[in-house]
């Protein structure tokens, strides 16, 4: 027995769902991206598809995207596979040490990605630092 | 014995050794400052009179005087200074020729250190020959950090000095803590990207902020720390704030090693 009409109830979800889209922070979702998952995402951002869901038994919305992601795979001179990184994967100071060996003291400085804004490489720039220091005081 | 030090200059390492010395002096810690800035201004910050005093930081490099004598006392009664003049500049070329050049002011230092709870080290705004003996010389370091945006350029290079220093000179050192200084007023929104600042750097920054106070820079026209002048303002209470941190701080440590040393 309907009681309204079922187009009118999906349009108007479709509606929220592109609401929600629309206004998602973009800022705060790379930098999530970035923490969480050490992954950079790239600016090719293509909107997929958007559903209403059930988490921990209340309604939440799930968006789906595809994005570009930057992935630098590294390997040795003799094309054995050593390691594989995202852009926004920040090595642990040993690895850094490791990688600088023989190099001039001013890799040591932490270095800034220059795709991004100022303040997203300060925050970079800051958690670099703080491990060198972490680093020097716990040697 | 903590050396204050940064690799710009106006990040506050000075007005940081005039303020804290003098609030740890107030705290009744025997405190000693020493100037190893050419400019000197930490000793005329503390009311010495450079043209009065006969021996000073360079002639204790160079020998010609032992630390203690050239050691001067200021207006209070826990603070005393080992000044420094101009003509300290040209120690670096003095020293060039001499072996464990970065470790003569260690070896200068050594006998004052059973005479105090603290010492400071002011360091110039450059990452050369002066500064690398105070770091040597130092168990702990202090970086003063201006609340700016672009205030962590640079601050690299100093930890890559701080490393060689450690594997070359000093293995003691280890870096106490990132002093944020020149704030702006606590009640206003707090800055994200410096919220952002201290949520990477966690413990390695000091619960104490050092506000922006234009009588702290009143304070040194009259050649005096700021509790001096006026032990109510802002400026004055955080570098009271951060002394009793610090005191804290090495409090703790203290125990944590006497409890390491004498388990049970």
């Amino acid at each position: 027995m309907k009681i309204t009409d079922t187009q009118l109830i999906k349009a108007k979800e479709r509606e929220l769902i592109r609401s929600i889209t629309r206004d998602l922070d973009w800022r705060m979702i790379r930098n999530i991206f970035r923490e969480k998952h050490q992954l950079e995402l790239g600016d090719s951002v293509t909107y997929k598809h958007g559903d209403m869901v059930v988490r921990n038994s209340d309604i939440a919305y799930q968006l789906d995207f595809e994005v570009k992601v930057s992935l630098s795979v590294i390997l040795d001179r003799a094309g054995n596979y050593l390691s594989c990184a995202t852009s926004a994967y920040v090595p642990e100071p040993a690895s850094v040490v490791e990688e600088n060996k023989g190099e001039t003291p001013t890799s040591e400085s932490p270095t800034t990605d220059p795709s991004l804004e100022p303040r997203e490489n300060i925050s970079e720039m800051a958690s670099q630092l703080a491990s060198m220091i972490s680093e020097i005081n716990e040697a | 014995m903590i050396c204050i030090a940064s690799q710009k200059g106006g990040t506050g390492k000075t007005t940081t050794t005039v303020n804290l010395s003098a609030s740890l002096a107030l705290f009744e810690k025997r405190t000693l400052v020493i100037d190893c800035d050419p400019q000197g201004n930490a000793t005329t910050g503390l009311g010495i009179d450079k043209k009065k005093i006969q021996w000073d930081l360079y002639d204790v490099l160079l020998g010609k005087a032992p630390a203690e004598k050239a050691v001067v006392s200021t207006a209070m009664d826990y603070l005393n200074v080992l000044p420094a003049r101009f003509h300290l500049h040209q120690m670096e070329n003095r020293l060039a020729p001499t072996s464990f050049r970065e470790r003569i002011l260690r070896a200068r230092l050594h006998a004052l250190a059973a005479d105090y709870d603290f010492i400071l080290l002011d360091t110039p705004p450059s990452l050369g020959f002066l500064t690398l003996n105070a770091l040597t010389a130092a168990s702990w370091l202090i970086i003063p950090l201006q609340c700016q945006l672009y205030a962590l350029e640079g601050l690299g290079q100093l930890l890559a000095v701080v490393r060689k220093v450690r594997e070359e000179f000093n293995r003691e050192l280890k870096i106490a803590g990132v002093l944020l200084t020149m704030c702006e007023n606590k009640s206003a929104r707090p800055d994200p990207i410096m919220s952002q600042i201290s949520d990477r750097f966690q413990k390695k920054i000091f619960r104490t902020t050092i506000p922006r106070d234009s009588l702290i820079r009143d304070s040194s026209n009259f050649s005096k720390p700021l509790a001096l002048h006026d032990i109510l303002a802002r400026g004055a209470e955080a570098y009271m704030d951060l002394a009793d941190e610090l005191i804290r701080l090495f409090q703790n440590k203290s125990n944590l090693q006497q409890a390491i040393e004498n388990p049970g």
